[in-house]
């Protein structure tokens, strides 16, 4: 009786993903602004607007006309047409995420919002592998967006008011990236980048209130959720050729390898920050780059893109999120952090 | 000689407020508020006028001046209308400005589009 309920006891604490049979992310395109074409990554991404309004009247409009033609362009890509699409799952910063909805209208394609801040596109990977594995479906569209002005005016000011922003601060990514996911065993070639696992994360309350010190708020869920991944699956960082984190910047990023050195993990020359990747140091944008897109244009334009020339077999995403919104701040709530982890190889 | 206290002292305001941004957690907008309520004080305290002034500009530009201007207004309305000027004085004074800025601020909305701060790439 004693070992049942000590088997029961460990497998309820089991929270790893595994999948069975590893889900194939086979095409990915991603579309950003001015600024981010100018930086290090400009010319992996596979197209950029000139002024950042994609051809719309305001900032909001034009997030959702860069969602909208990212999913044009992975889908043309990939040869297929919208209606091959089993689900598109999207997400943004916006109140009531409407840059994906918005941008994901015309394609007719069964379509669920998500929200995890700047960890969205970590989530719609790990969700959109839940529902090929289960079968429920069989190929479908992942997608992250997110837009500088337009999340200025949601989160802090509009552009008008020409704020001045501190040193800590992060630039929201002007991007989205979106990614094609389908079961394995349909592909005839190999060396394909597959998600075979992940991890949920848990939210952490930061206990910080500054809503400008995002890279610290995140950092500590970031190291809980590796720690507790590592731990329960008995791997190691040294197992992992890359370990990037979605948009720590350059503050969180170095607190987060304190943290994981607190839990005894040792991050080398592996670990890469996406926010640092972004911008160049030139581009004057403070503690580096943020939002959702910032993870999903690295991966579904840079990663990509390069994945057959980089020595890497195995590699983890962690998709970082401050829970926040503009009234808990003005109601002096401290900022919750999220990270979730996806496990991604060669194969 | 003006010109070289309005730069002195306007700029000392300045670097007073970045100081602000770079080294402590406040927000713009606290810093911005807190410009006002001690222009109001020094205001109150006629310790403004002196600065007003040697430094012309410099002092009436930055937002402390916009305080003092609240604080002077205020006792001037007081002096006039009693206890009502609390309410009215403030508001009175700066009329102009505050007038100036919002229809300035339309104009510029009507004719201009906002764009993304950005470092232009050196070609």
């Amino acid at each position: 009786m004693h070992k049942l309920r000590v088997i029961c006891y460990t497998i309820s604490i089991m929270k790893n993903l595994n999948c069975q049979q590893k889900i194939a992310l086979f095409s990915s395109a991603a579309g950003v602004g001015v600024m981010e074409s100018e930086g290090p990554l400009g010319r992996y991404f596979d197209f950029a607007s000139t002024d950042d309004l994609f051809g719309a009247k305001t900032w909001e409009s034009a997030e959702s006309e860069m969602v909208s033609s990212v999913l044009d362009c992975v889908l043309k890509k990939a040869a297929l047409s919208s209606e091959k699409l089993d689900f598109v799952l999207g997400g943004d910063l916006l109140n009531q995420c409407t840059a994906s909805s918005f941008g994901s209208m015309p394609h007719n394609a069964p379509f669920l919002g998500l929200y995890g801040a700047c960890s969205t596109f970590a989530e719609g990977l790990l969700l959109g592998a839940s529902l090929i594995e289960s079968r429920f479906c069989n190929l479908g569209a992942v997608l992250a967006s997110s837009h500088f002005s337009s999340a200025e005016r949601q989160y802090r000011f509009p552009l008008e008011y020409g704020c001045q922003r501190p040193p800590t601060s992060q630039r929201t990514v002007t991007g989205c990236g979106a990614a094609l996911l389908k079961r394995t065993d349909s592909l005839a070639s190999t060396d394909q980048l597959l998600i075979s696992g992940g991890r949920i994360g848990v939210i952490i309350d930061s206990k910080i209130k500054d809503a400008n010190h995002m890279g610290a708020v995140m950092a500590p869920a970031a190291a809980d959720t590796l720690s507790l991944y590592l731990k329960e699956s008995g791997e190691s960082v040294s197992d992992f050729d890359m370990i990037l984190t979605g948009d720590l910047g350059t503050i969180g990023a170095e607190l987060f390898c304190e943290l994981c050195m607190e839990k005894g993990i040792k991050l080398g020359k592996q670990y890469l920050d996406c926010g640092t990747t972004v911008f160049s140091p030139s581009q004057d944008v403070h503690a580096g780059a943020s939002g959702c897109a910032c993870s999903a244009v690295y991966l579904c334009g840079y990663l990509k893109k390069v994945w057959n020339q980089i020595p890497v077999q195995r590699l983890l995403l962690i998709g970082t999120g401050a829970l926040l919104s503009p009234l808990t701040v003005q109601q002096k709530l401290s900022i919750p952090g999220i990270a979730h982890l996806v496990k991604m190889e060669r194969g | 000689m003006q010109y070289f206290f309005a730069f002195l002292i306007g700029g000392a305001f300045c670097a007073i407020g970045e100081g602000l941004i770079l080294k402590t957690k406040l927000t713009p907008a606290r810093i911005l508020v807190g410009y006002v309520v001690c222009g109001v004080l020094l205001g109150a305290l006629g310790l403004y006028a002196p600065i007003q002034k040697l430094a012309g500009a410099g002092a009436t530009v930055p937002l402390t001046g916009f305080g003092n201007l609240l604080a002077q207004g205020v006792r001037e309305s007081v002096n006039e209308s009693g206890a009502l000027g609390i309410l009215t004085g403030g508001i009175k004074a700066c009329a102009t400005g505050l007038t100036a800025a919002i229809f300035f601020g339309f104009l510029a909305a009507v004719f201009f589009r906002s764009k993304p701060d950005r470092k232009r790439k050196k070609k």
